[in-house]
């Protein structure tokens, strides 16, 4: 089985980046895939991921660490952060036997890889990110998710995930009014 | 009584987080009182398009399985659940096209067929990501019983039903099988289920289900032990031993 805690502990390089996706024409979804480093060896199935939507600038963006056994396995997300998200925040489950059991969570929160993970079963409970809590500091712009990212997922490198393609509308003013 | 708050005060406080949009000139977005399996809630999107209202999903279904590389499911499972509802799938979104009277409806239906296209894929997933267990089940009842197990075979219980189980050891003559139970509703109790109906022959063979994590599983657990044994994968060989005595 794999070392779980050691791989989102480690040290990390993001090995290249593809840059973004052309949108998906029904959804105008974009995203990218890059391949992860640890000590220079990129490892097997490890991925930082980034999604999107093109002509919603400034909002929904997600940055999600996963992991898949072999090429064209399925994958296991190790950490999740949503920023700003369209899907109205996150409701953690209940009986989770910690402070944020049944805590509904904001629009920006994170899946953290340290609340997620079972040491009884040595991977991701259920394989499922389903616990998230409030990130602790404000994330204004998409350079300061970035640098959170970089930093919490200790990918040292982060600098070269660019900023998305983002279509601005002329009558658009960014994020949307709630 | 007294410090208590009204229950009318409490749903005054919050049905308002219950639903919530966001708009922009061009689309507005519903967030609904349903969860994806990601703890997400459910979304649909509404906006113009030339004889209506397109009400749609946005892809937020194909998302929570494509976060688990489970995307090529979307196609099949969106299908069968959007015929169902009479909704119609595209390559990534589920939507129904509507007069504006029945806007509030096709959120409904929407919200409903996404969120339904979501769980299937996901705890079907889940269902196969315990691929892992079974592998290291087989490494280990090779290790154990060498030569004396056979895999992914059928069994029939007491019902005559042929139960699928992941490992059969003969052991001294009699047979004792091991099944993997991943935690999820599915598989605790379709292993429940065959257990039981083993238990009823005339002469069962030894019942082991193989978790995990005992931990993990909470009250699964109970519903396991009612029917057998239950080991945990990481066990040391003379547990596996004693499980199939």
């Amino acid at each position: 089985m794999q070392d779980l805690p050691g791989i989102f502990h480690a040290g990390k390089r993001i090995s290249f980046f593809p840059g973004w996706s052309s949108p998906e024409a029904e959804t105008s979804y974009i995203h990218f895939d890059a391949p992860i480093e640890i000590g220079g060896v990129t490892e097997t199935g490890l991925v930082l991921h980034g999604g999107c939507i093109s002509n919603r600038p400034n909002c929904h963006v997600s940055f999600e660490l996963r992991i898949s056994k072999s090429p064209g396995r399925r994958s296991l997300p190790l950490d999740r952060l949503d920023w700003r998200s369209l899907e109205g925040g996150h409701s953690n489950p209940r009986r989770t036997n910690n402070r944020l059991s049944g805590i509904r969570v904001s629009e920006t929160h994170l899946h953290d890889f340290e609340l997620n993970y079972s040491a009884a079963s040595q991977t991701i409970n259920a394989g499922k990110l389903r616990i998230a809590r409030e990130v602790e500091e404000p994330i204004e712009t998409f350079e300061e998710l970035r640098t959170y990212v970089g930093n919490h997922l200790r990918i040292n490198n982060i600098e070269l995930v660019t900023e998305p393609d983002w279509v601005y509308s002329l009558f658009d003013g960014g994020f949307g009014n709630g | 009584m007294g410090d208590q708050i009204s229950l009318k005060k409490m749903s005054a406080d919050i049905l308002p987080n219950l639903i919530s949009a966001r708009h922009w000139d061009d689309a507005s977005f519903i967030n609904l009182p349903m969860l994806y399996p990601s703890g997400a809630f459910v979304t649909v999107k509404i906006n113009y398009i030339r004889d209506g209202i397109r009400v749609s999903d946005s892809g937020f279904a194909y998302r929570e399985a494509e976060s688990y590389g489970a995307g090529r499911s979307f196609a099949n499972t969106a299908r069968s659940v959007a015929d169902g509802i009479g909704v119609s799938v595209g390559r990534r979104a589920l939507y129904v096209d509507v007069a504006t009277h029945e806007v509030e409806r096709a959120i409904l239906d929407i919200s409903a067929a996404s969120h339904t296209v979501a769980e299937r894929i996901v705890e079907k997933w889940s269902f196969e990501a315990d691929l892992e267990i079974s592998d290291a089940l087989r490494v280990k009842l090779d290790h154990v019983f060498p030569e004396r197990v056979a895999y992914d075979n059928k069994i029939a219980g007491a019902s005559s039903t042929e139960w699928e189980v992941s490992a059969i050891a003969k052991i001294d003559g009699k047979s004792a099988v091991f099944q993997t139970v991943s935690n999820f509703p599915v598989a605790v109790y379709k292993a429940s289920t065959a257990f039981h109906d083993l238990s009823a022959l005339d002469h069962p063979p030894g019942l082991v289900s193989v978790v995990r994590s005992k931990a993990d599983m909470g009250s699964n657990l109970a519903i396991l032990a009612q029917a057998g044994r239950v080991i945990e994968i990481g066990q040391p060989d003379e547990v596996f031993l004693r499980a199939a005595a």
